[in-house]
């Protein structure tokens, strides 16, 4: 059918159709060529627009305490820069099509601008930006500048070029002391972190290559790095700190779903940067207390 | 030659004189133009590269074979590096800003010529420099474009990390010099050399564009430097300023109680201006388009001039927005990210003067106004993801993600080689004294303005999704592998993207040699640049010294005789 020649000859008449209305497009009638803009630009807005609002990527499921908070304030910002963003984009297309030059446009409304107009919208902007701004700090603050909870879990991070190791201070809730002397990455575990096992404080300290953690309970997160600078990115726990050597940085979070959540690391580090990655096990507090029991026997 | 005596009496005969050791700011404008787009071209490349890897990792491509994912990393590193020095720094200030800055002022030339020439030939060894890093033994560095230390610092963190890395660092420093000496140019020239009735008021928003980024560049540029000396000192004679004990592959370095995030402010007080470095000269050429391809006085003239001095103001005491992941205090994350929402109110300011400009406008859709209109849509769209990256409650989800990096690719990337487009289209004709081709301008404009959304919006859901950058692959973390198809679709847009720069590049030779001849004022536009010949005589206005009598905008006028007043012309315009 698609082969006989009628077939063809009207495919060809619809072809070149839509290439002369395409040339009258690009030629130099400013009406077209408004036309033309107006439906581009519309079309990348509304295809983007789709996929935000149908969510088809979107933030992983929250796992942690702060997760309704952060994502909440995600959904403010959202809501109102989306509505900018269609405004702003929608009105750009309109304005092109709708202002094209044409033989009977009535004279242009000669005009150096609106002084009052001008202010009414700085005011607004600044209102809406600092204000939004106001309301993300509370969250930022309640995380950030308080400490742990009394009775948190102290776990700490080491990062290295490209492993993440976990270390639990035991039942004497200290750390043992750790010594860049001893540090020896490919034997991996106590030594790649440099324990020292001479110190008392380190025979009950376990170091693990993934981490457990209890659900529903704070965790008092020591971060550090022994070589370059990498981030520790749990997504699903909304949860992102840079380890920076020469720093022990004091964070605190808390898992509320039982579930496994991947690591990426989110800091340029080096050629395996991409393939630093590790997983959060987060478990029964009974679960969790069988799983460090265990490690403690493996270790003696 | 009989040139009349001006400030410079003679042209000079020599080729070398002419065209290559010039002190004409016309031929060294040329030159960084040149400079830069030889530039984009391999900064595309690399993209290239990047976009082929991250997709099919074995593939193996004609001339540089399989690439490995240290590889991948040299790629991103070098091409952002050379996008945002040679190209978004060199383009739109060294190549329009020296070209057009005298003549719009109605100067003769930059107030020191020999200083101009040292900045462009400064610039060029820069270049030769940062491109002789692929070249060495162990290849560019893979430390990214913000070479944070003690990557960037200690030679056994990574393949690149030697020569290349210091020839990295160099060709920075070297770039650096030649900003400063160039911004106290464009400075000096500004405030020096204007003609007479063209009173700061009058200036074109395109020389107040320049005009401060010229003082950008002069206060960052400096810190950048002296960083980067700092940088080169821990890497060649042990010092430690940003390096603390470190243990790599179980050796430990020889440094002792430098701070990593010293690096990261210094490097981010000069890295946020030159956001705006990048930007400020597109937001110059777009207000001039925008208004003279809609027959209409630029919308709040006045707003404009001072939206663009404080987004400078502001540029400069954000940094630390860069810098909410990094350990850095969280009460000062408080501070600087109030003092980043400041800065999205000129910036919605200016969005606002465009779309007035246009209204009730009589638009004309020649090239430059297409390039100007897609610079506002990419500024929107890059502009509004700003406010959740300066939220640090947010920037806990998406710092270091495709998030940023749509971000600031669709603002400070492509907005501001839209900018370049539209400067490129706009003034070719006085340049070089021929039209571009419309009709391929307009393709390459259209699958550009569509090309440019499908590779970097959808860096935006990936973000969300949490797919961290310079990642050169997405197959070692679970979730990140499900965003594959995305990023295929982004590449396939990519490779159709930068094929479609080639329609620019013949376009712009062709034209060159075989465009139809330009008259003096084929737009129909107002500025002094208009007023000379074309291409203009080397002291710029034949002998002349243009007086100014009016602002820069003047479309439309009531009762004039054209729709249009030149701003040398006396006749007087009611209510000025």
């Amino acid at each position: 059918m698609v082969n006989s020649p009628p077939t063809l000859l009207a495919l060809w008449g619809v072809a070149t159709a839509v290439g002369k209305s395409f040339q009258n497009v690009l030629s130099q009638e400013h009406w077209g060529m408004g036309l033309a803009l107006m439906f581009l630009i519309w079309l990348i807005t509304l295809v983007s627009t789709y996929f935000f609002v149908a969510k088809t990527w979107w933030l992983p499921a929250g796992a942690s305490a702060a997760a309704a908070w952060i994502d909440g304030q995600f959904a403010i910002t959202f809501v109102i820069m989306g509505v900018v963003f269609l405004a702003a984009q929608l009105g750009l297309g309109y304005i092109v099509w709708r202002y094209s030059e044409k033989p009977n446009s009535p004279p242009v409304s000669y005009s150096h601008g609106n002084t009052k107009m001008e202010i009414v919208w700085t005011v607004l902007t600044a209102i809406l930006f600092i204000g939004l701004n106001l309301m993300g700090s509370r969250v930022w603050a309640s995380q950030r500048f308080e400490p742990a909870e009394a009775g948190a879990v102290p776990v700490e991070v080491t990062g290295m070029q490209f492993a993440w190791y976990f270390r639990y201070p035991g039942a004497d809730g200290k750390y043992g002391t750790t010594s860049p002397k001893l540090m020896d990455p490919s034997a991996g575990g106590e030594a790649a972190v440099g324990l020292n096992t001479s110190d008392p404080a380190s025979k009950d300290d376990v170091v693990t290559g993934t981490m457990y953690l209890p659900v529903n309970r704070e965790i008092d997160l020591s971060l550090r790095a022994v070589d370059v600078i990498h981030s520790f990115f749990v997504p699903s726990l909304r949860f992102k700190q840079d380890a920076v050597p020469g720093l022990n940085i004091h964070m605190h979070f808390k898992p509320t779903e039982i579930g496994e959540y991947e690591i990426a690391c989110a800091e340029l580090c080096g050629l395996g940067h991409y393939k630093m990655h590790g997983m959060v096990h987060v478990v029964s507090q009974e679960d969790f207390d069988k799983w460090l029991a265990a490690r403690e026997a493996e270790k003696q | 030659m009989a040139t009349p005596a001006t400030l410079h009496s003679h042209a000079p005969q020599g080729f070398i004189r002419k065209y290559i050791f010039s002190l004409d700011h016309k031929v060294i404008g040329i030159q960084y133009f040149f400079l830069a787009l030889t530039a984009v071209f391999v900064g595309m490349f690399l993209s290239l590269l990047m976009r082929i890897h991250m997709i099919w990792p074995t593939a193996a491509l004609p001339l540089v074979g399989e690439i490995k994912p240290e590889t991948y990393l040299t790629l991103l590193t070098m091409h952002g590096t050379i996008m945002v020095f040679f190209v978004l720094t060199t383009a739109p200030q060294g190549g329009f800003g020296n070209y057009f800055l005298p003549i719009q002022i109605g100067a003769p030339d930059m107030a020191f010529p020999v200083l101009n020439m040292l900045s462009f030939w400064t610039t060029f060894v820069a270049f030769v420099v940062i491109i002789a890093a692929f070249f060495v033994t162990g290849g560019a560095p893979l430390h990214g474009w913000t070479g944070y230390p003690p990557l960037s610092a200690v030679q056994a963190s990574g393949p690149g990390e030697g020569l290349g890395a210091d020839l990295w660092i160099t060709s920075i420093a070297l770039f650096c010099l030649a900003s400063l000496m160039g911004a106290l140019n464009f400075i000096t020239t500004t405030l020096d050399l204007r003609a007479k009735g063209m009173t700061l008021m009058r200036m074109p928003l395109t020389v107040w564009s320049w005009f401060i980024t010229a003082i950008l560049g002069l206060l960052a540029f400096g810190v950048l430097l002296s960083a980067g000396i700092l940088l080169l000192l821990d890497r060649n004679i042990g010092t430690s300023f940003y390096v603390p004990l470190v243990v790599v592959n179980g050796q430990i370095m020889g440094h002792k109680g430098g701070s990593p995030l010293l690096w990261q402010h210094l490097f981010w007080f000069f890295g946020h201006p030159e956001v705006y470095i990048a930007i400020l000269p597109g937001m110059g050429v777009a207000s001039q388009i925008l208004s003279t391809f809609s027959r209409k006085p630029i919308f709040g003239y006045k707003a404009m001039v001072y939206a663009m001095l404080s987004i400078g103001f502001f540029g400069f005491m954000v940094w630390g927005h860069h810098m909410f992941m990094s350990g850095m205090s969280p009460y000062s994350a408080f501070a600087f990210s109030i003092l980043t929402m400041c800065i999205g109110v000129p910036s919605a300011i200016k969005t606002f003067n465009w779309l007035g400009t246009m209204w009730k406008g009589h638009i004309r859709f020649q090239s430059p106004m297409l390039y100007a209109i897609g610079f506002v849509s990419l500024f929107v769209s890059g502009g509004l993801s700003g406010p959740f990256l300066a939220q640090p409650v947010l920037d806990i989800q998406l710092h270091d993600t495709y998030f940023v990096v749509g971000h600031f690719h669709l603002i400070m990337g492509v907005a501001a080689i839209f900018g370049i487009f539209a400067a490129t289209q706009y003034w070719f004709p006085k340049m070089f004294g021929r039209m571009m081709n419309e009709t391929w301008a307009r393709i390459h404009f259209f699958i550009t303005l569509a090309g440019t959304y499908a590779i970097f919006m959808p860096m935006h859901y990936l973000g969300m999704a949490g797919q961290t950058r310079r990642y050169s692959q997405f197959t070692e973390v679970a979730y990140q592998a499900k965003l594959i198809p995305l990023q295929t679709f982004m590449t396939y847009a990519a490779i159709i993207t930068i094929a479609a720069q080639f329609i620019f590049l013949v376009n712009l030779f062709w034209s060159m040699f075989k465009g139809p001849k330009a008259s003096d004022n084929p737009w129909e536009a107002t500025t002094l640049e208009w007023t000379t010949t074309t291409p203009p005589p080397h002291d710029n206005f034949g002998g002349r010294t243009p007086v100014v009598h009016n602002g820069p905008y003047e479309y439309g006028v009531p009762g004039a005789a054209k729709d249009y007043v030149m701003q040398t012309d006396p006749a007087t315009i009611a209510g000025h």
